[in-house]
């Protein structure tokens, strides 16, 4: 006959002084500073600045006949109760395991606990009792280690299950009929709001009144500077954002968004800024910078395989206010496409990328427990179009203010049985503070994710497996029974992910969602420009939202119909760059909307020079690229035309056609992106796109024409060069 | 497992002897305990305590001893001994007594003895009032290691027990889990928790009996644990060591003042 005897244990790892009362350091006496010897513990030191932290570990144990004398233990434990955490793949954290220990009160001679027992003058056997002597020893112990360890008899301790929690919470002491309870939780509970916030709220503020010109200012207290702020960063003050250096307590506003007047007493809070980077680092920096998980927990090289291999693309977001690292973890699982959750058994934060995943274990009807299984529909869970909103601008706005967002992607659900069935619209939105503007595909993915996944309502499963059985939390399975049947009637099976496990002594709980999943090829490196943009630099934009380029990849930007890159440099530089790459990347631009250069400001009469300013150049690479502008228009920037001005009587010049149009002065007929300006006379027109501004007949000179190309020598044109304006060099 | 003394006078009560012994009453206090090996982690005053997850565990395999102190020169006629490793690893024992005199002269009280395995013993012999007694004990290669010790007066019921009796150590108790798959596959079983069970019922208990000797047993039962034996001389290996479910209830039985007990009790030791 196959019965094995089950034994469970409770540990509790408790804070205690290492030292001996009285014994050097320890500077404790009876009658100096305490009646009585103290019990070691931190409540009942008396001489904390030596207190010497160490480790007590109490283990408790469920009585039975069988517990074994070489695992010492106080048998007190009545029962061991587990809310199991439920996993949300692509959602969120999901819910956190729980478990709840109940204990029985008992006389106890404190052998193991008071190191002077001995001392006391009374057998401590005979007063009080077990636990509500320990909650006046260790009043607070919430964040200590707990475990539970569970096996059978002739298993040794060290080869039994241990699940590793973290205490939140306790009964305070025990009731009228002698229980005590401990609640404890997985250590992601750290995340929580009430535990962990990111940025962490600053306590600079202005020692003075700044106003919306100013580009300094001094935090006080004194040092607060060197404590708190790094030598540069990202701020926000009120609904003011920005860049900033500092040198002590001197901030140096090398940028001001939205800048205002601001009152002196006014926090400085810091911000963090994520510029294109991997989600595994951001997450990594979340937890281990702002939470106080043991950053043990988290293996990075596991995880930033996990998202070099199925996700490989780099986000960015500023954060510029305190908020919870739980909803930052949140958001970047439903916007990445990740799955997160605590193996309590190996002490590890697992992390996954939304993927197909093959299933490990085939679980038919010889194994389900009889009358276990239970499917439920979940029709709310159910998606028809998916709207992720991208492109943040002010990174202070509410999240969900949807004119925040430059671009909203729409997917939609292709399926012509919902049709059929008249299924109703179910839309889901998605709020994404940290897919930038190019960064379509990310988007792109994000809707595929959520459409293929949730297309169909997943059911849910719930069964029981035997003990013999190891199942695993996140693990893709398929489930054959009776009850699952095709329209025949024939038994098939259910694929699904495990996302909630709870173990007893004699069985497995499972939970389970069916799983569909659309494996997306690894990508080209996509980058799509879907709204008006200035002075765009192609490396940097790439960098991110992909990790370094490396010879093989294939980099592909995509300027939309209807969108133009133009320049506001006044200094003429480009309005889209290529930039260095590494050999042996390939780039491929397909333009089918505009890049143009900024307009010259006309001649100014009364201004030493009457000349009009140069266009600006508008596509520029120093790297080989192939360029599709069949459909696309790259216009310099026109010139400026010229002023003039004789025997004492002048006028200005247009401004150059320019998505930046060059400067008309007031009066005149104001230049646009395809036209020029005329100032107040009719000399000295503004040049059209890729046009030289008028001389004027009196020996000024017009702008010259803005070059529509600098590098022509390294694109490969496909196809049609289309419409392009001004010289190429 | 139970002795008797090897000499005939067992007391004054000869007929008693095969009854059912109960042994709850000890003289020991955390300051009338000590041992040769007193280690800090496994402590001789573990002995007084009756939780049996809390042990005395010797640190030498050396021949050695426990002592236990009668300053109050009560009458003792039984040891018990808890949740130990004497049959397992095969540990010789027995108790001496000594009156304290200098030379301090050691007297046989039971004979040396292995038992067959680590359940409760209860040693019973003639009563007798000595200063000081001792366990002798001559381990093999590991050492000792006891839960609990009571050394006291046995109440020894008037009357033994026949039919309808479980004897504690073999009426096992467990709670099992059974797995049956689906499709009728077994799927094993597992035991989360096991444990002795018995019942007494005493008929026709005269009343001063009643109120001179289990009383106070039942004062005791309330809140503390004991060593029962049902049938000591043809069954000396029965022994438990628990205590009650619910209270001692005594009822006048019989107009003639004669009353009848009755207690059930779990053990795990």
């Amino acid at each position: 006959m196959t019965v094995r005897r089950a034994l469970t244990y409770c540990e509790l790892d408790l804070r205690r002084c290492s030292l001996d009362y009285g014994t050097a350091p320890c500077t404790a006496a009876i009658g100096v500073t305490g009646t009585r010897k103290c019990y070691n513990s931190p409540k009942t030191c008396q001489d904390p600045d030596n207190f010497s932290a160490t480790t007590l570990t109490l283990r408790f144990a469920m009585s039975t006949q069988d517990l074994p004398p070489e695992i010492p233990c106080i048998p007190s434990l009545k029962s061991v109760s587990t809310k199991p955490q439920v996993l949300n793949p692509g959602e969120s954290l999901g819910e956190r395991e729980s478990v709840t220990v109940a204990f029985e009160d008992h006389p106890f001679n404190d052998v193991g606990i008071d190191k002077y027992h001995a001392d006391r003058g009374f057998d401590p056997y005979q007063r009080g009792t077990f636990w509500s002597k320990f909650v006046a020893r260790w009043p607070y112990i919430q964040g200590s280690a707990l475990r539970i360890i569970r096996g059978y008899v002739g298993d040794a301790l060290e080869d039994m299950e241990t699940r590793h929690y973290i205490v939140e919470d306790t009964s305070g002491g025990p009731d009228a009929n002698g229980n005590f309870s401990i609640t404890a939780k997985d250590p992601i509970k750290l995340f929580d709001a009430d535990k962990a916030q990111a940025p962490r709220a600053s306590t600079g503020v202005l020692a003075s009144a700044i106003d919306d010109n100013d580009s300094s200012l001094t935090l006080e207290p004194t040092g607060v500077g060197n404590d708190e702020y790094p030598a540069s960063g990202v701020y926000s003050m009120g609904d003011e954002w920005g860049t900033f250096t500092r040198s002590g307590d001197n901030i140096a506003l090398t940028s001001r968004n939205n800048p205002s007047d601001h009152e002196e007493g006014e926090t400085f809070q810091l911000g963090i800024f994520f510029d294109g980077e991997d989600a595994a680092d951001i997450l990594y920096e979340l937890a281990t910078g702002y939470t106080d998980i043991d950053p043990a927990q988290i293996t990075l090289p596991d995880w930033q395989a996990e998202t070099n291999d199925y996700i490989d693309r780099q986000y960015s977001r500023r954060i510029l206010r305190p908020e919870s690292v739980k909803d930052l973890f949140n958001e970047l699982i439903s916007q990445v496409g990740l799955l997160i959750y605590s193996d309590v058994i190996n002490q590890k934060i697992i992390l996954k990328a939304l993927r197909e995943f093959t299933a490990v274990q085939d679980l038919d009807d010889s194994v389900i427990i009889k009358d276990s299984l239970d499917i439920d529909e979940q029709p709310d869970k159910r998606v028809s179009q998916v709207w992720t909103f991208y492109g943040q601008e002010n990174p202070l706005e509410k999240v969900d203010e949807e004119k925040n967002y430059r671009v909203v992607l729409v997917g939609l659900v292709d399926d012509s049985v919902a049709t059929l069935e008249q299924r109703k619209q179910a839309v889901r939105k998605i709020y994404s503070r940290w897919i930038s503007v190019f960064n379509r595909p990310a988007a792109e993915s994000l809707n595929n994710i959520i459409t293929n996944r949730y297309k169909n309502a997943p059911r849910k499963l719930r069964f029981q497996l035997p003990i013999t059985e190891q199942p695993t939390l996140g693990a893709a399975i398929t489930v054959s029974h009776r009850l699952i049947q095709d329209e025949e009637g024939t038994q098939t099976s259910i694929r699904a992910q495990i996302v909630s496990l709870d173990k007893t002594e004699s069985r497995w709980s499972v939970v389970a969602e069916e799983m569909t999943f659309v494996q997306e090829p690894a990508p080209d490196h996509i980058i799509n420009i879907d709204a008006n943009t200035y002075n765009f630099k192609l490396r940097t934009a790439h960098d991110q939202i992909y990790a370094d380029a490396q010879s093989g990849d294939n980099i592909i930007v995509t300027i939309a119909p209807g969108v133009t890159v133009g320049s506001k440099l006044t200094g003429g530089g480009p309005a889209f760059y290529v930039g260095d790459w590494p050999a042996g990347v390939n780039i491929t631009i397909i333009n089918k909307g505009r890049i143009q250069g900024n307009g010259g400001d006309g001649g100014v009469f009364g201004n030493a020079s009457l000349n009009g300013s140069a266009g600006g150049l508008a596509f520029r690479t120093d790297y080989p690229v192939t360029l599709d502008n069949s459909s696309g228009q790259i216009w310099g920037g026109g010139g400026g035309g010229a002023g003039f001005s004789v025997a004492g009587y002048g006028g200005s010049g247009g401004g150059g056609a320019g998505t930046q149009p060059g400067r008309t002065v007031a009066g005149g007929i104001q230049a646009t992106s395809v036209s020029g300006g005329q100032g107040s006379t009719s000399i000295g027109k503004g040049g059209g796109p890729g046009l030289p501004g008028e001389d004027s007949p009196y020996g000024q000179f017009g702008g010259a024409a803005g070059f529509a190309i600098q590098g022509e020598s390294f694109i490969t044109f496909d196809g049609d060069e289309g419409d392009i304006r001004g010289g190429r060099f | 497992m139970i002795h008797v003394s090897n000499n005939l006078y067992l007391s004054s009560q000869p007929s008693l002897v095969g009854n059912p012994i109960i042994g709850y009453q000890s003289v020991l206090t955390i300051n009338t305990v000590s041992a040769d090996s007193d280690p800090v982690d496994t402590p001789v005053v573990n002995l007084v305590n009756e939780q049996t997850n809390q042990y005395w565990e010797s640190d030498t395999t050396d021949e050695q001893y426990i002592y236990f102190e009668n300053t109050g020169l009560e009458r003792i006629d039984y040891i018990g001994i808890a949740r130990h490793n004497f049959g397992s690893t095969q540990i010789t024992h027995q108790l001496q007594a000594s009156t304290g005199e200098s030379p301090e002269v050691w007297l046989d009280v039971t004979s040396d003895s292995i038992p067959g395995d680590d359940g409760a013993i209860i040693l019973f012999f003639d009563q007798a009032d000595y200063l000081r007694y001792r366990l002798r004990m001559i381990p093999g290669d590991t050492p000792p290691r006891i839960a609990h010790i009571k050394l006291g007066q046995a109440l020894v019921l008037p009357q033994s027990i026949y039919v309808g009796h479980r004897p504690i150590t073999l009426n096992r108790k467990a709670e099992v889990i059974n797995n049956t798959s689906e499709n009728g596959q077994f799927l094993g079983r597992i035991e989360k928790r096991r444990y002795l069970s018995t019942a007494v019922e005493m008929t026709h208990i005269t009343p001063a009996f009643y109120r001179s000797d289990v009383d106070p047993f039942a004062e005791h039962a309330i809140t503390g644990a004991f060593f029962f034996a049902w049938r000591p001389v043809q069954y000396p290996t029965e022994v438990g060591f628990g205590w009650t479910d619910g209270d001692v209830s005594p009822e006048n039985q019989m107009p003639n003042g004669m009353m009848q007990f009755g207690f059930s009790m779990t053990a795990v030791a």
